[in-house]
C-alpha cells in the first residue's frame, strides 16, 4: 500500500520521508517563471522572492498526466491512496482523479480532504503511518474518512489581499471592507475559507486562536497538534509555548506554508491544527 | 374640599400635570449630572418617556381609572427612553396592576397600586441601587401608606413632602452623588411628576395640546432618532416568505383580554405580538389574510392606526438596490464561482445604537446590519428598537446599545418583540466594536453568539474626552467649567487645558503591558489633521503600539479611546 498526496499538504521532508509519502508537485508561477512547489520553490526563497517582487504568483495544478506517471511508477499491484487538498481550493483533486479512470486496471482510491495545508498534511500522515504499521486497505480508508471530519483548522492571515485577488476569499468575503484595521481568523469549512471571526493586533490574534481550539477540543482530551505558519517562526514558536500550558498532546509538528499556499494567503499566516488523539488514531 | 375618591380623568389631568411640570424643569434635572459630562439629559428622558405615553391618553375614552393607568404604563413601556425612562415605566406597569379591575379608587387602593408599582420596578431592575429613584418612589410609598390619609389632596401633597425627603437624603446613600455634590436626578424627577399630581388634583389646568405641542419644539436636544439601513453587501438575505403581509394596528375596546385575543389570531399568522391590556391592545402579526385578521378583531371593539405592508415587496425593492451596490463594489470579479459565500442565509443580524457618521459607517464596515442614531446627546426608546426590529425583520437579533444609559431599554423589547432578541449590554462604542470583532453572521446559536460578544467586552479599554459643564471638584481633581475631561470606563480620570492633552494623560494612565492597538475615534469638532498629528505623537512614543485614527463624528466627545 502506498500513500500519494501532493505539495500543498506542507509536509515537513523529514515526515515524507519518515513515512515513504509519494508527492506530486503543484506549480508556481512568478509571471513567465514557472517553479515546482517545494521541490524548485522551497518556503524560504518564495517569501523573499514575494515581498522583493510587485508581481502576484499564480499557482497551476498537476496535469492528469503527472499523477498518471506517478501511479504507473509506483506500479500495479499496490494499493495507492491518493489524498489531496480541498476540490474547492485546487483543481489537484480533478487531476488525480481523471489519473485514476484512466489506469482502471490499478487499485487506486482518491480523497478530497477539504482541506489545505498541514490539515491536509494530517490526514497524509496518519494513513501513511497506519500503512507502515501494516494496518488493512479498510483500515486505512477508514481511518483517512474519519480523519477529514476530524481535522480542523484555525489561522490568522495577516491580509485579505491574497486571498482575495486568488479567488480563494471563499465565505469570508463577508468581513471584507472594514474600516478598522482586523486580522481575519479563518477556517475552513466544506473545503472553503470561512470567517471566524477578527481580532485587533496579532497577540490578540494569537491568543484567539489557542481560545477557540480549547472550546472545540477542551484542555482534557488527548489531541494532535501542528501549527502553520507562513515565514513567521518567532511567532510560531511563541503559539507553541502557548499551546503547550493548555492541552493534551505529545508534540506539536511546526510547518512552513509552501509556495502554493503561500501565494494564496501572503505572507504573515499563523495557523492551528488540531484533532483528537482517538482510537481510530491507531499509534 | 376633600377628595375621597380618584377617576380616570382626574387622574389623566395629574399626568398631564406630571408631564408639563418635568419639561419644565428637565434642564435642572439633567444638570444633576454625577460627572460634569454634557451627556446628562435624565430630565429628557423621563419628560420624553411621559409625553409619550400621555400622547396615547388622547385617543382613550371612557373614565375608568384601571384603563387610564394601563394606558400609561403600557405605552410608556414602549417609550422608554433611559435607564430613568425604564424605571418610570415599570414603576408605572405595577401601579397599573395594583389598579387592574377598578373603575375609581380611594386613597388606600392608591396607595397600595403606588407599593405595587414599587415592588415592580425594584423587580425589574437586575442590581437595585439605593439613593436613586427607586429609594425616593419606594420610600414615599411607604411613608404615606403608613398615615392613613383620606383626602386625595392631602395624600397626594404628602407623597410629594415624603419623596423630597428622601430625595434629599440620596447623597448619604450614594458616595458619587455627594462626592459630586448633587442628588439624584432621577429621583428629583420622580419628585417633580408627584408635584405636577398635586398641582392637577388642587385645579390648575394643563391642557394636553399644550403639553404635546411643546414637545414638537424640544429643540436643543430635539435630534430626530433615525433608523438607518446598511445599504452595503450582505445587508440582508432573502427569504422565502410563508406569510406576506405585515398587519399592524391598534384595537381599542372594553375589557379586552390579549391572552385570548392571541389564540384566536394564532391560526391566522406568524410573529404575532399584542401587547397591552384592558382599552387598548396593539396587534401584530405577518398573516396571508389580513382580512381576516381584521374581522376577528372588529368583533372584540374598535380599529385605529391600521397598517397592511406587503413584505414580498418591501424585499424586492431592497433586493434591487443591494443588487445594483454589489455590482459597483470592487471585490465582484474576484469571487470565485465555487464560493460566492452566499449559500448559507445569515441567521443573526446586528442593531448597533451609534453617536456619530463615521461610527456608524464602521459599525456597517463590521457588519451591523441596522443602525439606531443616538447616544450622549440622545438616548434611543424602546421603540426606537422596535421599529429597527420590525425592520430588518431577522428572526435572531444582537443589540448593541453602546452606551450605558440605553441598556435597559434595549432590554426591554425582549418582550416586546415577535422575533429572538439578545442584548450585548455595551456601555461604550469601544466595546461595540469589540464585540462586534467576534461578530459571525453564520453562527446560527443566537444566545451563544451573544455570549461570545459579552465575552469580548472586557478585553477592551474604553477612554472618552469630553468638556465640563460646569464648576465641579471630584476626586480631588479642580474641574473647571470648559476644562478637558477624560473619562476612563465612563469615570472621570484626567483635567487638562486641551483635548490633545488629554489624549495622552489618559491613555497613559490607562496604557498597560501587553496592549498593541490604540484606536481613536474623533469627533465632529476634532479635525483630522489635529486627530492624525495626535495618532502619530502617540505611536511615536509607545514602542510596539499601533495607532489608528479613524472618524467617530460624534457631538460633544473630541475622542473616543479604545486600547487593546
Amino acid at each position: 500500500m502506498r500513500i500519494v498526496s501532493d505539495s500543498t499538504a506542507d509536509l515537513p521532508i523529514s515526515i515524507i520521508d519518515e513515512y515513504n509519502v509519494e508527492i506530486v508537485p503543484l506549480r508556481v508561477h512568478f509571471g513567465e517563471e514557472v517553479f515546482l512547489d517545494w521541490v524548485e520553490m522551497k518556503p524560504e526563497k518564495f517569501y523573499d522572492k514575494l515581498t522583493s517582487t510587485d508581481i502576484l504568483p499564480r499557482t497551476s495544478q498537476p496535469s492528469p498526466a503527472d499523477f498518471v506517471k506517478k501511479y504507473k511508477e509506483i506500479g500495479e499491484g499496490e494499493t495507492i491512496i491518493s489524498i489531496h487538498i480541498s476540490s474547492n481550493l485546487s483543481g489537484t483533486y480533478q487531476s488525480a482523479m481523471m489519473a485514476r479512470d484512466m489506469l482502471p486496471e490499478m487499485d487506486i482510491h482518491v480523497f478530497d480532504t477539504k482541506l489545505a495545508s498541514m490539515a491536509h498534511g494530517a490526514v497524509v500522515m496518519e494513513a501513511a503511518r497506519a500503512a507502515r504499521e501494516g494496518k488493512s486497505r479498510e483500515e486505512v480508508l477508514h481511518l483517512v474518512k474519519e480523519m477529514i471530519d476530524k481535522v480542523k483548522v484555525y489561522f490568522m492571515v495577516n491580509t485579505f489581499e491574497y486571498l482575495q485577488k486568488n479567488g480563494r476569499i471563499g465565505r469570508a468575503q463577508a468581513m471584507l471592507g472594514s474600516l478598522l484595521k482586523v486580522k481575519p481568523i479563518l477556517t475552513l469549512e466544506d473545503g472553503i475559507v470561512t470567517p471566524k471571526e477578527k481580532a485587533r493586533g496579532r497577540s490578540k490574534a494569537l491568543d484567539r486562536l489557542v481560545k477557540i481550539c480549547l472550546d472545540e477540543f477542551g484542555s482534557k482530551n488527548s489531541v494532535k497538534i501542528a501549527l502553520i505558519h507562513g515565514n513567521v517562526l518567532e511567532e510560531v514558536l511563541k503559539l507553541k509555548e502557548m499551546v503547550e500550558g493548555v492541552f493534551k498532546f505529545e508534540e506539536a509538528v511546526i510547518s512552513d506554508l509552501g509556495a502554493v499556499i503561500g501565494s494564496h494567503t501572503g505572507p504573515g499566516v499563523v495557523g492551528i491544527v488540531m484533532y483528537p488523539h482517538n482510537d481510530y488514531l491507531i499509534s | 374640599m376633600g377628595r375621597d375618591i380618584l377617576k380616570g380623568d382626574m387622574l389623566k389631568e395629574m399626568f398631564y400635570g406630571g408631564t408639563f411640570l418635568l419639561r419644565e424643569q428637565k434642564e435642572i434635572i439633567n444638570a444633576l449630572n454625577v460627572f460634569p459630562v454634557p451627556d446628562g439629559d435624565t430630565g429628557t428622558n423621563m419628560f420624553l418617556t411621559l409625553s409619550y405615553a400621555v400622547e396615547q391618553l388622547k385617543d382613550l375614552d371612557g373614565d375608568r381609572i384601571d384603563e387610564v393607568a394601563s394606558c400609561v404604563a403600557n405605552s410608556s413601556l414602549v417609550g422608554a427612553r433611559g435607564n430613568s425612562g425604564v424605571i418610570l415605566s415599570q414603576l408605572f406597569r405595577g401601579f397599573s396592576q395594583g389598579l387592574a379591575g377598578k373603575k375609581e379608587v380611594d386613597v388606600e387602593s392608591f396607595a397600595s397600586a403606588l407599593q405595587e408599582g414599587v415592588r415592580t420596578a425594584y423587580k425589574a431592575v437586575m442590581k437595585p441601587v439605593e439613593g436613586t429613584m427607586l429609594t425616593v418612589a419606594r420610600e414615599g410609598a411607604e411613608k404615606v401608606t403608613q398615615e392613613g390619609e383620606r383626602d386625595f389632596i392631602y395624600f397626594l401633597e404628602n407623597l410629594n413632602e415624603q419623596a423630597i425627603k428622601a430625595l434629599e437624603k440620596t447623597p448619604e446613600l450614594l458616595p458619587v452623588l455627594k462626592e459630586s455634590g448633587v442628588v439624584d436626578a432621577g429621583g428629583k424627577g420622580l419628585c417633580v411628576i408627584y408635584e405636577g399630581f398635586v398641582r392637577a388634583l388642587k385645579g390648575d389646568k394643563f391642557e394636553l395640546a399644550e403639553v404635546a405641542e411643546k414637545k414638537e419644539g424640544e429643540g436643543e436636544k430635539g435630534k430626530k432618532i433615525a433608523v438607518k439601513g446598511n445599504k452595503g453587501p450582505d445587508s440582508s438575505s432573502f427569504q422565502k416568505l410563508s406569510y406576506k403581509y405585515c398587519t399592524e394596528f391598534i384595537l381599542k375596546g372594553k375589557n379586552l383580554d390579549s391572552e385570548e385575543l392571541k389564540r384566536k389570531l394564532n391560526n391566522t399568522g406568524d410573529s404575532l405580538l399584542v401587547v397591552g391590556n384592558g382599552s387598548m391592545l396593539k396587534v401584530h402579526i405577518h398573516s396571508n389574510n389580513p382580512g381576516k385578521v381584521l374581522e376577528i378583531c372588529l368583533a372584540q371593539g374598535d380599529l385605529s392606526q391600521v397598517k397592511i405592508d406587503n413584505m414580498e415587496e418591501q424585499q424586492e425593492t431592497a433586493g434591487l438596490s443591494q443588487g445594483e451596490e454589489e455590482e459597483d463594489s470592487f471585490i465582484k470579479e474576484n469571487i470565485s464561482s465555487s464560493s460566492n459565500g452566499k449559500d448559507k442565509l445569515q441567521e443573526i443580524q446586528v442593531i448597533a445604537v451609534s453617536p456619530g457618521e463615521g461610527i456608524t459607517e464602521v459599525f456597517y464596515s463590521l457588519g451591523v446590519s441596522q443602525v439606531i442614531e443616538g447616544g450622549q446627546t440622545m438616548n434611543p426608546c424602546t421603540d426606537d428598537f422596535l421599529k429597527a426590529l420590525e425592520k430588518i425583520k431577522a428572526p435572531k437579533v444582537i443589540l448593541l446599545p453602546n452606551n450605558k444609559n440605553i441598556i435597559l431599554a434595549a432590554e426591554q423589547t425582549r418582550h416586546l418583540s415577535y422575533q429572538e432578541v439578545e442584548v450585548v449590554p455595551s456601555k461604550t462604542v469601544p466595546q461595540g466594536i469589540s464585540a462586534l470583532m467576534r461578530f459571525n453572521p453564520l453562527e446560527k446559536d443566537l444566545k451563544e453568539m451573544a455570549r461570545e460578544m459579552e465575552e469580548s467586552l472586557s478585553q477592551v479599554k474604553t477612554g472618552q474626552i469630553t468638556f465640563a459643564v460646569r464648576d465641579s471638584t471630584y476626586n480631588e481633581l479642580s474641574i473647571k467649567n470648559g476644562s478637558v475631561i477624560g473619562l476612563r470606563e465612563n469615570a472621570l480620570e484626567v483635567v487638562e487645558e486641551t483635548s490633545s492633552q488629554a489624549v495622552f494623560s489618559l491613555v497613559d494612565s490607562m496604557i498597560e503591558e501587553g496592549d498593541e492597538v490604540i484606536t481613536l475615534y474623533f469627533g465632529e469638532d476634532v479635525s483630522e489633521e489635529e486627530a492624525q498629528r495626535v495618532a502619530r505623537d502617540l505611536e511615536n512614543f509607545y514602542e510596539n503600539v499601533e495607532v489608528e485614527c479613524c472618524r467617530g463624528g460624534q457631538p460633544l466627545y473630541y475622542y473616543f479611546i479604545s486600547i487593546e
